[in-house]
């Protein structure tokens, strides 16, 4: 959907999203709603990294999220000796719509971000031992989102 | 409506269970160390992956090629097992230590993305680890379970006890959450080790009370109901 949204250059609307976050929690519980944002993340990621490839997936995960709105996103990889295990990329996001929507947070809210992330890596590489973590977050007072990207050893 | 089984394919065990495994249900494997608690759960898919089932084993610990070879040399047998691996309907795969948000990560896209019907974490001791207080755990694991009795999965969860002795164990925290606990045993008798077998609960279901021998073959585990274990 955000993959087709950037085609069409259509944007994510920031209030949709913010009352479906509030009405998933109230319904289904912070746990369930949280899966539920991750898993339409990571079947959107999952499609944006249809026709990518290893090289170009960094690039296509930022310009998929500028182009949806969801917030705006660089990336660039991590300073040498601050990396965990063997990273992937640092996706930096300012003006995350999801950690806008959160009301009082007390750990990274931005699951839908993460799950795109994730999921476009997993995707593209085919790879399942790729942990995304969202190490701060605008919800929790930070000045953007932090994403860190790395593989998992085996 | 007929309550749905998933068959173990453990010789013996089904018969112990009536059927097999309520489908969707999570249980808990539980025992002492050495006993086969992880070649248990390994049998669990391999059975599936023979009936065209994807199946996923995440290991919290031990790394995927050196539970590959365990597998092989403990049964031998099992000709088509690598084979299960490569083409991805055996997914073997380790997570994160201390990061529970990259394990539920991982299963919920073995089960959406790669259509794994049939799941084994290895092992919730060292999961308990990734928390500091019982309670943490307890929520957790109960909403772990309660995510997964939402979609089409059979999970076995392994555990491991401190002891084999039967009037020793304790009761762990996921002993509780879990629909089913089957506990292994490596016990004594004259002078020698013998394995056994008991199902201490499977919720929905009627199953065998009595502690069963088991032993290990070339081709996998048996459980011989019926017969003494002393």
């Amino acid at each position: 959907m955000i993959a087709m949204a950037s085609k069409k250059n259509r944007k994510v609307d920031a209030v949709f999203l913010t009352l479906y976050k509030r009405a998933s929690r109230r319904m289904f519980g912070d746990f369930q709603s949280e899966r539920l944002a991750v898993a339409v993340g990571e079947a959107l990621g999952r499609e944006l990294a249809m026709g990518s490839s290893a090289n170009q997936i960094v690039q296509d995960i930022v310009e998929c999220i500028n182009a949806s709105g969801l917030g705006s996103m660089r990336a660039e990889k991590p300073p040498k000796g601050v990396e965990r295990y063997d990273p992937i990329s640092n996706f930096y996001v300012k003006d995350s719509i999801e950690a806008q929507e959160s009301e009082k947070a007390d750990k990274p809210v931005c699951q839908i971000l993460r799950g795109i992330i994730r999921g476009a890596l997993a995707q593209v590489y085919h790879q399942e031992n790729i942990a995304v973590k969202e190490t701060k977050c605008a919800a929790l007072g930070e000045k953007e989102c932090v994403f860190e990207a790395y593989w998992v050893p085996m | 409506m007929a309550l749905e089984r998933v068959k173990t394919g453990i010789s013996g065990l089904d018969s112990m269970l009536k059927g097999g495994i309520p489908k969707r249900h999570h249980v808990l494997i539980a025992g002492g160390p050495g006993t086969g608690k992880t070649t248990m759960a390994m049998e669990f898919l391999y059975h599936g992956a023979q009936e065209g089932e994807t199946c996923a084993f995440i290991s919290l610990e031990e790394k995927p090629e050196r539970i590959i070879e365990n597998i092989s040399s403990t049964f031998p047998g099992w000709k088509d097992f690598k084979k299960f691996v490569k083409e991805e309907r055996i997914i073997i795969t380790k997570a994160e230590k201390w990061n529970f948000e990259h394990l539920v990560d991982m299963i919920q896209s073995f089960i959406d993305h790669k259509g794994v019907t049939r799941l084994a974490i290895d092992s919730s001791t060292l999961l308990k680890m990734y928390f500091t207080s019982k309670l943490e755990f307890r929520r957790k694991l109960y909403e772990l379970m309660d995510f997964l009795a939402g979609v089409d999965c059979t999970m076995f969860l392994t555990a491991e006890l401190p002891t084999s002795d039967r009037t020793m164990m304790r009761h762990g925290v996921e002993q509780f959450v879990a629909d089913g606990i089957i506990i292994l045993y490596n016990l004594e008798k004259a002078e020698k080790r013998v394995r056994a077998i008991e199902i201490l609960k499977m919720r929905g279901t009627d199953h065998a009370r009595e502690l069963a021998p088991m032993k290990f073959s070339p081709n996998g585990i048996e459980v011989f109901e019926g017969e003494k274990v002393y």
